[in-house]
């Protein structure tokens, strides 16, 4: 029975293998290897071996292939073959005698090398030179690469050998430093787009413009991969492509979903944020594509940003511009830079995951809360939503409320309904029932507060009897005179000998105040509000109470303050002997401290004196930080 | 660890023209129109998970490039069809990895033979299982070839591991992606499987993610609706019971052979719950078994079987991730070698909020 066969007017070939270009002048891009060969054609200085590096698709093999013909052209060597002879037209069928391709990553051991030299060492039998072309000479052995060494360096008259590869660092130095070395660069992705212009065009193809910039910036500077993407949209398309289709067929998602998404990150919209997720997953869109484009749109709104002028940030990205422009003002650029690590990290685990929806909708929610953490509580903007605040409040005559001390708005980090509107409308200052409502809401915030401190400090397990460490009872102190002693003499060098030096410098500018009642004080100069972070980060202040606890053997918690006036000062004297740092420190009064003076003249007020710490404003911020920029994390641990 | 084998499954679905496959849409449009405009390209890539539905195209293609009876479809009657289907057919190579590999040795043995003409068809076929296997000296021997391989001859490459597989290798192929379905496509596959219960089918379609292999695997195994229950009172007795019990039904379940699957059911169960608490909205639950009221609340309908939530969920939306991130580590660490009983002991613990 005959096999039927299509009728074939000839084989058909991938895009990338036609279009290969036939002359130096039809390369795109790599204009310091073509005029380089041009010049060393014309000017008879031909080298007896080359080497070409770079990455996929940057047109390493097509350069080989164009400096075997010109080498052999019946024409004369000349800065361009002529592609009308024999030799020319054999070369580029591939059936020349005397250019010869060779695979090194299947002939890679020392008997091909080997047998290759023999070979070497006979003439040309039709042309002029011979051409040795070693494709993917990374994979030669290394005694292969050996062998060659002495046939590289002196080969016989009238051969030249080129060697292409991806991986030139993988290359004996040997073998390179015998070689003229050409480093063929990515294309740009105007190049690119440009010459998929030609080709769709000569095959009657029709294709947009932002389109065809699509291709080009996905290639990622291949032309091999350009066309070949440019190739399925046509088995796709038939005689032409949309936008859309092009996105559909290469699994890309649509600009608006990225755009939506981010707009549901600007806007706290979970809801949309997550249907959005839902939706792509149920176009089956690739996941993985849509991460990659969304930090591709992120780090085109931090170009955009850092340059300012649009035109040339955004020139290889058309399809993107609209929506970039409308929402370039939208985020700081310390939000794009921590978005981008989510997303980054997010690729990684993409990679082998059953469930990649669910791990980009948890990506999403640290997107919402790191946008919200430094959009809301950057201390600029802090600092206006305080005011505003206080403007409503007395418009609204509610100055006993005034004086509260008020969580920060963003702390209560359920991200739900009504709780978010501390800014919102119920605060609007013409409304009747404002103060009830203002009350309730600060009311359910603090509650929210308090209820996330308890969550993570004082998780009790079952009925264990754990207590939570601040009641302690009755815990036996150390009397004021012996204190500075202690310090001193048993705990500074305690922590020196389990070398925790940044500790120990750290609590070396400060002095301890007191020991009673299970609560261990240590008092820092009022400019060192730095070293009192520090010390109540988690880590630290675990480490300093369980060393208490050892020392004295009841548990302590730890307590800083900072020594803000004189009295401050005066519990340090009673301790014994004063450090140097905090005699100077006393000496500098309260007023000298420029973030104070600030913040008086800002709020045209006056300083109080509390004798706690309760209004202290680094404390403040550093109860907001540990709340917000709390990642639930795996290897974090809650004490019982 | 369970690795739903759909080899049985994928011979039983591949007797079947261009018609018949539900879903890729795109990919099928693309082939169908490769096929009747007669410009074959001489490689193709086809990525996606394990049960997407690889193979079965691959095969297919491979009919429709050599079919006797019709340029366009596979007949699935004819000889060659049919000699594909069983795989003797002299044109077909299918290389599949040797152990954990794919070696360079293989690819040299086949590589002779590719150089020669059709033998019965009008192409031969190289079809490589598992791409990402190729160790790495396999796959640059493999570069030249599939970069201007003879006439004739054209490649087929499968991997679920794309990004496994090296950049050379990938751009000189044509690539084809396939998705995941969507629930109806789902709905479907599923549909000539007889569910005791309805709900059943849903929670197969939720745990299956879109990959047919794995769902038409999952459904031949049944019984999907008492699992999802025993997860979810699990949950409910971590959350509510006796903390002693928590030792004890760690034991219990680290001896489970199903473990990674349940994992799984957890892992929706908390997932949902977080959706739910963060936008009440039902059409992005991915389990209708819990259904929400319009406050956003769970309720139940007892004569559905439908999971018992009365009450608005008490846990804050940070509990609920951080217990979704455990698990899917969890997961990860499954196929390492771990203290099962230990770290189910720390999970159970971490859903009880004590660690």
């Amino acid at each position: 029975m005959p096999v039927p066969r299509p009728e074939e007017k000839k084989p058909y070939t991938a895009l990338y293998r036609r279009w290969r270009p036939q002359l130096f002048s039809q390369v795109v891009g790599q204009e310091h290897v073509t005029r380089t060969l041009q010049n060393a054609l014309a000017g008879g200085r031909v080298a007896h071996a080359y080497l070409f590096c770079g990455l996929r698709g940057t047109g390493k093999t097509t350069m080989a292939k164009l400096l075997a013909k010109a080498l052999n052209c019946l024409e004369g060597v000349n800065q361009e073959p002529c592609n009308r002879c024999r030799s020319c037209l054999e070369i580029v069928e591939g059936r020349n005698m005397d250019v010869l391709e060779i695979d090194a990553a299947s002939n890679r051991g020392i008997d091909e090398i080997r047998d290759l030299r023999e070979k070497a060492r006979y003439a040309a039998a039709q042309n002029r030179y011979k051409v040795y072309i070693i494709d993917e000479v990374h994979m030669l052995t290394n005694e292969a690469f050996n062998a060659l060494l002495k046939t590289l360096e002196e080969p016989p008259p009238k051969v030249v050998f080129i060697l292409a590869t991806t991986e030139a660092y993988k290359l004996p130095l040997t073998v390179v430093s015998r070689c003229q070395r050409f480093d063929f660069h990515l294309l740009e992705v105007g190049e690119i787009a440009g010459f998929l212009r030609d080709v769709s065009s000569e095959m009657d193809f029709a294709v947009a413009e932002e389109t065809l910039y699509l291709l080009a910036r996905l290639a990622e500077g291949s032309m091999r991969d350009a066309l070949g993407f440019l190739e399925q949209c046509r088995a796709f398309g038939g005689e032409k492509i949309s936008y859309g289709e092009a996105l559909e067929i290469l699994g890309l998602t649509a600009p608006e979903t990225v755009f939506n998404l981010l707009r549901a990150v600007v806007e706290e919209d979970i809801a949309g944020g997550l249907s959005a997720i839902q939706e792509t997953v149920h176009q089956g869109r690739d996941l993985y594509r849509f991460i990659r484009e969304l930090i591709l749109y992120l780090r085109k709104l931090v170009v955009l940003q850092a340059r300012g002028d649009e035109e040339e940030s955004l020139k290889d990205v058309p399809g993107l511009k609209p929506y970039l422009l409308k929402q370039r003002d939208k985020f700081t650029n310390a939000v794009l830079l921590e978005m981008l690590e989510i997303l980054q990290q997010l690729t990684y685990q993409l990679k082998g995951s059953s469930q990649p929806q669910f791990l980009l909708e948890l990506a999403f929610l640290r997107l919402v809360r790191a946008y919200r953490f430094r959009n809301y509580l950057s201390p600029g903007a802090l600092l206006s939503r305080l005011e505003e605040l206080e403007a409503k409040l007395q418009s609204a005559g509610l100055e006993g409320l005034a004086g509260r001390r008020l969580p920060p708005a963003g702390a209560a980090l359920e991200v739900k309904g009504e709780e978010l509107n501390l800014n919102g409308e119920n605060l609007t200052p013409g409304r009747t029932e404002a103060p009830s409502q203002l009350e309730a809401a600060l009311e359910k915030e603090s509650q929210e507060v308090s209820l996330h401190t308890l969550e993570e400090k004082e998780v009790t397990f079952g009925n264990s009897g754990v207590k939570a460490p601040g009641a302690a009872e009755a815990a036996p102190g150390i009397d004021p005179g012996r204190l500075q002693e202690f310090w001193d003499k048993q705990l500074l060098p305690e922590i020196k000998k389990q070398r925790k030096f940044s500790i120990h410098a750290l609590l070396q500018e400060g002095c301890p105040i007191s020991c009673q009642e299970g609560i261990f004080t240590i008092s820092f100069p009022s400019t060192h509000g730095i070293h009192k972070g520090r010390i109540e980060s988690k880590e630290h202040r675990r480490y300093i109470e369980s060393l208490l606890e050892q020392l004295l053997g009841t548990r302590m918690h730890l307590k800083v303050i900072l020594q803000e006036n004189e009295k401050g000062a005066g519990i340090g004297e009673e301790g014994g002997k004063k450090t140097n740092s905090t005699v100077k420190d006393s000496e500098e009064k309260k007023g000298d401290d420029f973030f104070i003076r600030q913040m008086l003249e800002l709020f045209n007020g006056q300083l109080i004196e509390t004798g706690g710490e309760s209004l202290d404003s680094r404390d403040f911020w550093s109860f907001s930080f540990e709340e917000i920029d709390h990642e639930p994390q795996e290897d974090e641990e809650v004490p019982f | 660890m369970i690795q739903p084998s759909s080899q049985v499954l994928v011979r039983s679905e591949i007797k079947v023209g261009f018609e018949e496959i539900i879903g890729q849409d795109l990919v099928l449009e693309s082939l169908k129109r490769t096929i009747k405009s007669g410009e074959i390209g001489h490689a193709y890539l086809f990525s996606g998970p394990a049960g997407s539905g690889k193979k079965t195209l691959a095969l297919l293609f491979a009919q429709a490039l050599n079919c006797r009876n019709d340029l366009k479809n596979p007949c699935q009657q004819c000889l060659s069809c049919r000699k594909i289907l069983s795989g003797n057919h002299p044109d077909l190579y299918i290389i599949k990895p040797q152990g954990a590999s794919l070696k360079i040795g293989q690819l040299r043995e086949v590589k002779d033979s590719l150089y020669l003409l059709a033998v019965e068809g009008r192409k031969k076929i190289c079809i490589i299982y598992d791409a990402e296997l190729l160790t790495l000296p396999a796959a640059n021997s493999l570069l030249k070839i599939l970069e201007e391989p003879p006439q004739d001859l054209v490649f087929i490459l499968l991997t679920a591991r794309l990004w496994d597989l090296p950049p050379t290798v990938v751009s000189r192929c044509t690539h084809f992606t396939l998705t995941p379905l969507p629930g109806e496509k789902m709905k479907q596959i599923l549909g000539k499987y007889d569910f005791s219960l309805p709900e059943e089918r849903e929670i197969i379609i939720a745990l299956a993610g879109g990959n047919p292999g794995k769902g038409l695997e999952m459904a031949s195994r049944g019984g999907w609706e008492n699992k999802y229950k025993e997860a979810f009172l699990l949950v409910k007795s971590i959350e509510d019971g006796p903390a002693e019990d928590i030792f004890l039904k760690a034991e219990e379940f680290s001896r489970r052979d199903d473990l990674q699957e349940f994992l799984e059911l957890l892992l929706l169960i908390y997932r949902d719950r977080l959706v739910l608490k963060l936008s009440s909205q039902e059409n992005v639950l991915i389990n209708s078994l819990i259904q929400p009221d319009n406050k956003g609340r769970v309720e139940s309908s007892a004569s559905t079987g439908k999971i018992l939530v009365k009450e608005e969920d008490q846990k804050n939306t940070f509990f609920l991730e951080k217990i979704c991130r455990a698990l899917m580590q969890l997961q990860g660490e499954l196929h390492h070698n771990i203290n099962l009983r230990l770290a189910m002991e720390v999970l159970f613990l971490k859903m009880r909020g004590a660690v």
